[in-house]
């Protein structure tokens, strides 16, 4: 299945960036999915659950420690990132922007917490 | 007495190196923080660029143009001002605390809106008898987004309240650890392709949910937002580096002070002692002048147990 540039990005850094089928999230207008190749759009997110469909060995970056809180050790993560190719990915987000163009799919939210 | 005073230089040598511990300590701490003040400001990046890249590709739509923050009515400003909480910085908050004054100086029209981000902020504007709207303290060391928010907040209070139509931001830029240069930015107005650089202007319609004056309302203030915080996040990298290098200053001049005195030490000890020596033969002398070696010998014996005391024979 074709795929869009997905990144997924909050002030404390990257969460996710990567390939993937298809992100789907709630806009101003309702519920919202983005595939391969959508048009450019901007919009302005409601808080709640952003999914990535089917990220393709996309890396999620964890969130990087908050420019407040000591760096500490990070926890280990499985050699070569988090390689998923299958499910989905599932964040809940507070208000955001999302941002398509070009096949890429770029989402800046305030917050955004990984649902396991 | 000669004695006092070596006593008296012994005890401000060592009261230097225990205050060039604790610079130096502090010099090794704000290194360890310019490092992770730099990783703060690499991980706001994306988020960063990206809020500046939406706006500037709004701004190519007619209607969201019409948002007032392109053409502000309002002539008043708003300045907000982030400097740091703790001194021993050299220049740092001096350098912005002038160059904010310069501004304040040249907003001719009614009273400004001014927001403080830093102690030493508050301190000085209060020294100098300046308004200070609303200052936040505690931020400056590690500022965290919703720092940034909280200084950004009553900014968009004044602009929505109709206080104020125009932003300023002085701060500190980070430009690498050699040069951070104290800058005064326009926000508001939003200047046109200040919002990001310039690379391909966007030409194609895009959708936007909602109306492009509503979401261009939103996305602005985020974008306040995160321009304050990549102003709180540089201004705290700056910060650790004119730390560091004035806590390298003072453990360099510590050294060089404890050299001079430990110099004049010597001195005074070396005079304390040629004094006694001086004592000793002018009492051995008149002693032996007076024919009174054997008293001589057995008072130096008394004295120096470990000196051997020999009189030319007397002819």
């Amino acid at each position: 299945m074709a795929t869009t540039y997905v990144e997924l990005v909050v002030p404390g850094g990257r969460l996710y960036s990567g390939q993937a089928e298809m992100v789907a999230c709630r806009s101003a207008g309702g519920d919202i999915a983005f595939l391969a190749n959508h048009m450019a759009y901007i919009g302005l997110l409601e808080p709640g659950t952003l999914r990535i469909v089917g990220p393709q060995a996309g890396q999620v970056d964890g969130a990087a420690p908050a420019a407040g809180e000591a760096p500490g050790p990070r926890a280990a993560r499985p050699p070569g990132g988090s390689e998923q190719t299958a499910g989905e990915l599932r964040f809940r987000v507070e208000g955001g922007v999302v941002d398509v163009q070009g096949n890429r799919v770029v989402v800046a939210c305030t917050s955004a917490e990984r649902i396991p | 007495m000669a004695a006092g005073q070596e006593r008296v230089l012994r005890r401000r040598i060592r009261s230097i190196q225990s205050t060039q511990k604790i610079t130096r300590a502090m010099e090794l701490i704000a290194a360890s923080r310019i490092v992770r003040a730099q990783q703060a400001i690499d991980a706001a990046e994306p988020y960063v660029t990206q809020l500046r890249r939406v706006v500037r590709d709004l701004s190519a739509v007619p209607e969201a143009r019409s948002h007032p923050w392109f053409e502000p009515a309002d002539e008043r400003c708003a300045v907000v001002v982030v400097a740091a909480d703790r001194g021993l910085c050299g220049a740092f908050n001096t350098s912005v605390v002038r160059v904010a004054e310069e501004v304040l100086r040249d907003e001719a029209g009614p009273g400004p809106f001014v927001v403080g981000a830093g102690r030493k902020v508050q301190s000085h504007f209060h020294f100098q008898g300046l308004a200070l709207d609303e200052v936040v303290t505690g931020v400056t060391d590690r500022p965290r987004f919703e720092d940034a928010q909280r200084v950004a907040a009553p900014v968009l209070g004044a602009l929505g309240q109709g206080r104020a139509g125009r932003v300023l931001l002085v701060s500190t830029r980070y430009a690498g650890a050699g040069s951070q240069p104290v800058e005064a930015r326009q926000l508001v107005p939003v200047a046109e392709g200040d919002a990001g650089d310039e690379e391909e202007r966007r030409t194609v319609a895009f959708e936007l949910e909602p109306g492009p004056e509503e979401i261009m309302g939103q996305v602005l203030a985020r974008w306040l937002e995160v321009e304050v915080y990549a102003a709180l996040l540089e201004s705290a990298a700056s910060f650790h580096v004119a730390q560091q290098r004035a806590m390298q200053a003072a453990t360099d001049n510590a050294d060089e002070l404890v050299k001079t005195l430990t110099r004049a030490m010597n001195r005074a000890r070396q005079d304390a002692i040629t004094t006694e020596i001086m004592e000793i033969v002018g009492g051995a002398e008149a002693l032996r002048q007076a024919g009174r070696e054997e008293e001589v010998a057995s008072w130096s014996l008394a004295h120096f147990p470990q000196a051997t005391v020999q009189f030319p024979q007397a002819s």
